[in-house]
C-alpha cells in the first residue's frame, strides 16, 4: 500500500514533503514483518522453556497447540506424550495414543509404543501394558523383554522376574542385576515370630528385629500378669485387682503374639518395597 | 495548496508507525490477551502468557509483567512467589510511588507468608526519606512486624508514631491499649504452672479455663483417694506401684497443661489487642 | 475466608492499577483475617461412622476418654493418630477382636525408643502409624 501511494505521489507538487516522509521511513520497512509468537516454531521454542523449568503442564498445553497447528508432526506429538508424562499426566498421555491410533494401536511406531508402554505402567495400568507388549508389531525384542521385566519386578513378582532375566535375552543389565538381587533377600517367618511370642512374650519382636518393643512387651505382660497373681492369691477368684490385671495380661499377650506375626510381615514388606522402589528408579531413568 | 496535505499526515502517520518495531507491537498484544486473563482470574492461562512476553522480548515492559505476575501469584495464595516477583518489579520500576507501593506489597507478602524478620528488614531497607502517608504505611507495617515477634514496646513506639498526626483522643486510646498493664502479658504461663503445682486445677482456674481446673481437680482427687484404698486394703508398697505413677502423670500434666492454657489465652488476648489497635487504624482511615 | 480475600486483592489491585493510592483498608482487612487463629478441622469425623450398638459405645467411651483423662495427662501418645483414635478405628475397620488385638500391641509400640520405623506426620510431627499399613503387603 505504501509503495502505491508513493507511485501516485512522486506525479503531483509537493513532491520534497512526500519524498522526505518516504525515505526517512521506508528503510524501517524489514522491521514491520509480523513475528507471530503463536506459530509452530515459536510455540516450540516457548514450550522448550517451560519444559525447563519444568512447568510441564504449562508445557503441554503449548504442545498441545502445536500439535493442532503441525497435524501429522510426529516430534512434535512425541515431545507432547513426553512433557504429559514428566507432568504425571499418565491417563493424558493414554488417551492422546489411543486417539492417535484408534483401531490400530498394534500398528504405531516403536517410539511412539515405548511412550505408550511408559505411561501405562508408571499409571500402574500392568494388564494393558503386558498385553500391548504381547500384541504390539513394531517393538524391537529388547524392548520387549525390558518392559516385561520391569513389569514383573514393580509386581513384585522376583521369582518370575529372575527366570525371565536368565531366559531373555538382551534384557538391560541394571533391570536384570534387580532381579538377580531379589534372590538375596532375607525374610522372616511370620509364623515363627507368632509362636516365638506365644512361648516368650516379646521374643518374635526381637526377632523381626524390633527388640526395644520386644522387650517392653515383655515387662508389660510380665508385671500385669504378677499384679494379677498378687490380686489372687490375696483375695481368691473374687479380687477385682486380680481379674483387672489379669484381664490386661491376657490383652497385652495376644496383642503382643498379633503384633509379632505383623512385625514379621512388616519387616518382608520393606525389604519388598526397598527393592521395588530401586526398580521403579531405573525404569524412570530411562531403560 | 498547503505544504503539509492530509494526504501528508496520513501518509506520515503510516510511515511513522514504522517506528514502533513490530516486535513490541506484538508484544504488547500478547501482555493486554494476559491483563485481560488475569482480569477474567484466569490465573493459570495469565501466568503463561506473561512469561510468553518476557521470554519473547524480554526488556520490553518488564516493570508491568513482573508486577502482575506477583499480582498474579498473590491471588493464589502462593505469597512466597508473590514476594520474589514484587521483588523483581520493584528493582526495575522508574516511577517513585509505584516502587513504594510494590515495597509494601511485598512487605505485606512476607508478612502473609509469617517471615516477619525478612519483613522488618525490608522496611528498614526503604529510603530514609519519604512522602507523610508513605511513612505513616511503613511505621504501621514496622510496629505490627514487631509486635509478632514478640517486643511489644517497639510496637508501640512505631505506631505512636504512625498515628502523630491523629487527633488527640485516638493517641490516647492507643495508649492506653498498649502501656501500663495491659492483657499483652496475661495470663502469665508460670503464675499458673505455680498454682497447679501447689493444688491441681488452681492454674486452669486462674486462666479462666474453669472447666478443666475441675477436671483436673476431680481426677487427681479420684486418683488419692483410690492410692488410700489400696494402701489400706493391700499395702503401702501396692498403692505406691500401681496408683502413684498414675498419680504423677495426672497431677504432672494438670501443672503442665495449665501453663499450656494460660500461653493460648495469652495468645488469644494478644490476637484480641492486635485487632483494637487495627480498629484504631481504621478509624484512622475514615 | 478466600472468597473474600480475592474480592479484597482485586480491590486493592485496582486501585493500585487506577494509581490511586486508597490507604491500607484493604492490607488491614487481610491482616485481620491473618491474625485470627484457623477454624481447626473436624479430627473426630471418622466417629460418624459407626454403624452398630458396639461402635457407637466405643465412640463413646473414646470421647469421654478424650473429654476428661487424656486431656489431663503429662504422657501424650507418641503416634499420630493417637492410641485412642487408632483403638476406635481399628475396633471399626476391622472387628472387636483383631482391633483389639492390634490396640494392645499398639500401646506397646507407643514409645519415643524406635523413630527409624515410622514415617514423621507432617501436620502434627508426631510417627505417623495408621490403622492398616499392611494394604501394600503382597
Amino acid at each position: 500500500m505504501i509503495l502505491l501511494n508513493l507511485k501516485s505521489m512522486c506525479t503531483r507538487k509537493g513532491l520534497s514533503v512526500t519524498f522526505l516522509i518516504v525515505f526517512l521511513c521506508l528503510p524501517l520497512y524489514p522491521q514491520t514483518q509480523e513475528t507471530d509468537y503463536y506459530n509452530l516454531q515459536n510455540t516450540l521454542k516457548f514450550s522448550d522453556f517451560l519444559i525447563r523449568t519444568r512447568q510441564y503442564e504449562l508445557a503441554a498445553q503449548e504442545l498441545e497447540r502445536a500439535a493442532f497447528l503441525a497435524p501429522g508432526n510426529r516430534g512434535v506429538q512425541l515431545k507432547l506424550l513426553k512433557t504429559y508424562r514428566l507432568g504425571k499426566q499418565y491417563h493424558q498421555s493414554i488417551s492422546t495414543v489411543e486417539r492417535l491410533y484408534m483401531n490400530r494401536l498394534m500398528e504405531m511406531p516403536a517410539e511412539f509404543g515405548k511412550e505408550y508402554l511408559r505411561s501405562l505402567i508408571l499409571s500402574g495400568d500392568y494388564d494393558r501394558a503386558d498385553y500391548f507388549i504381547g500384541t504390539a508389531g513394531n517393538l524391537e525384542q529388547a524392548d520387549r523383554n525390558n518392559y516385561t521385566l520391569s513389569i514383573l519386578l514393580l509386581k513384585r513378582n522376583w521369582e518370575e522376574a529372575r527366570a525371565f532375566a536368565a531366559e531373555n535375552l538382551p534384557v538391560n543389565m541394571r533391570l536384570a542385576g534387580i532381579a538377580g538381587e531379589s534372590e538375596s533377600i532375607r525374610y522372616k517367618s511370620a509364623g515363627l515370630a507368632l509362636a516365638m511370642s506365644a512361648i516368650v512374650p516379646g521374643s518374635g519382636k526381637i526377632y523381626t528385629g524390633k527388640w526395644k518393643d520386644g522387650l517392653i512387651s515383655l515387662v508389660f505382660v510380665a508385671a500385669n500378669a504378677y499384679q494379677a497373681y498378687r490380686g489372687f492369691n490375696k483375695h481368691g477368684i473374687e479380687s477385682v485387682h486380680g481379674w483387672v490385671f489379669c484381664t490386661l495380661a491376657t490383652g497385652f499377650y495376644a496383642g503382643n503374639v498379633y503384633g509379632s506375626y505383623k512385625s514379621a510381615r512388616i519387616y518382608n514388606n520393606r525389604l519388598d518395597e526397598a527393592l521395588q522402589q530401586k526398580a521403579l528408579d531405573t525404569f524412570r531413568s530411562g531403560l | 495548496m498547503k505544504p503539509f496535505s492530509k494526504k501528508h499526515w496520513i501518509l506520515f502517520v503510516l510511515g511513522s508507525s514504522l517506528w514502533f518495531p513490530a516486535a513490541a507491537r506484538n508484544t504488547e498484544r500478547i501482555i493486554a490477551l494476559a491483563d485481560s486473563l488475569f482480569r477474567q482470574e484466569r490465573y493459570d492461562h495469565a501466568i503463561k502468557e506473561y512469561q510468553r512476553a518476557l521470554y519473547f522480548n524480554p526488556g520490553y515492559r518488564r516493570a508491568h509483567i513482573t508486577s502482575r505476575l506477583g499480582h498474579t501469584w498473590f491471588l493464589r495464595h502462593d505469597y512466597a512467589r508473590a514476594a520474589q516477583y514484587y521483588d523483581i518489579a520493584l528493582n526495575l520500576q522508574e516511577n517513585d510511588s509505584l516502587r513504594m507501593e510494590l515495597h509494601f506489597r511485598k512487605v505485606l507478602c512476607q508478612m502473609l507468608d509469617k517471615e516477619y524478620q525478612f519483613a522488618l528488614i525490608e522496611l528498614f531497607g526503604m529510603p530514609e526519606t519519604m512522602p507523610g502517608y508513605f511513612r505513616k504505611r511503613r511505621d504501621f507495617y514496622l510496629g505490627t512486624c514487631y509486635y509478632y515477634l514478640g517486643s511489644l514496646e517497639e510496637a508501640a513506639l512505631a505506631w505512636e508514631e504512625a498515628l502523630q498526626d491523629a487527633p488527640r483522643e485516638r493517641q490516647q486510646a492507643l495508649n492506653r491499649l498498649l502501656r501500663g498493664r495491659n492483657k499483652y502479658y496475661r495470663p502469665n504461663p508460670n503464675t499458673a504452672w505455680y498454682l497447679s503445682l501447689i493444688l491441681p486445677g488452681m492454674g486452669q482456674f486462674y486462666a479462666g479455663d474453669i472447666r478443666n481446673g475441675i477436671n483436673s481437680l476431680v481426677l487427681n482427687t479420684g486418683i488419692v483417694y483410690l492410692a488410700y484404698t489400696t494402701a489400706i486394703n493391700y499395702t503401702v508398697i501396692d498403692a505406691v506401684v500401681s496408683i502413684l505413677p498414675w498419680l504423677q502423670r495426672y497431677w504432672q500434666g494438670g501443672f503442665m497443661k495449665a501453663s499450656d492454657i494460660a500461653r493460648r489465652k495469652r495468645e488469644e488476648n494478644r490476637e484480641e489487642l492486635l485487632m483494637e489497635v487495627y480498629s484504631l487504624f481504621e478509624e484512622e482511615r475514615k | 475466608m478466600n472468597g473474600n480475600m480475592k474480592t479484597y486483592t482485586i480491590i486493592l489491585f485496582l486501585c493500585c492499577s487506577a494509581a490511586v493510592w486508597g490507604q491500607t483498608a484493604e492490607e488491614l482487612e487481610l491482616l485481620k483475617q491473618h491474625a485470627r487463629h484457623e477454624e481447626r478441622a473436624e479430627r473426630f469425623a471418622f466417629l460418624k461412622e459407626s454403624s452398630n450398638e458396639l461402635e457407637r459405645f466405643t465412640s463413646v467411651l473414646f470421647l469421654a476418654y478424650k473429654a476428661f483423662i487424656s486431656s489431663q495427662d503429662a504422657i501424650s501418645c507418641v503416634f499420630y493418630p493417637s492410641c485412642s483414635e487408632y483403638a476406635v478405628q481399628a475396633i471399626q475397620q476391622q472387628g472387636l477382636f483383631i482391633g483389639l488385638l492390634n490396640t494392645f500391641d499398639r500401646l506397646t509400640r507407643c514409645n519415643a525408643l524406635s523413630p527409624e520405623n515410622y514415617p514423621i506426620h507432617p501436620g502434627t510431627n508426631l510417627f505417623y502409624d495408621p490403622v492398616e499399613p499392611e494394604e501394600h503387603v503382597h
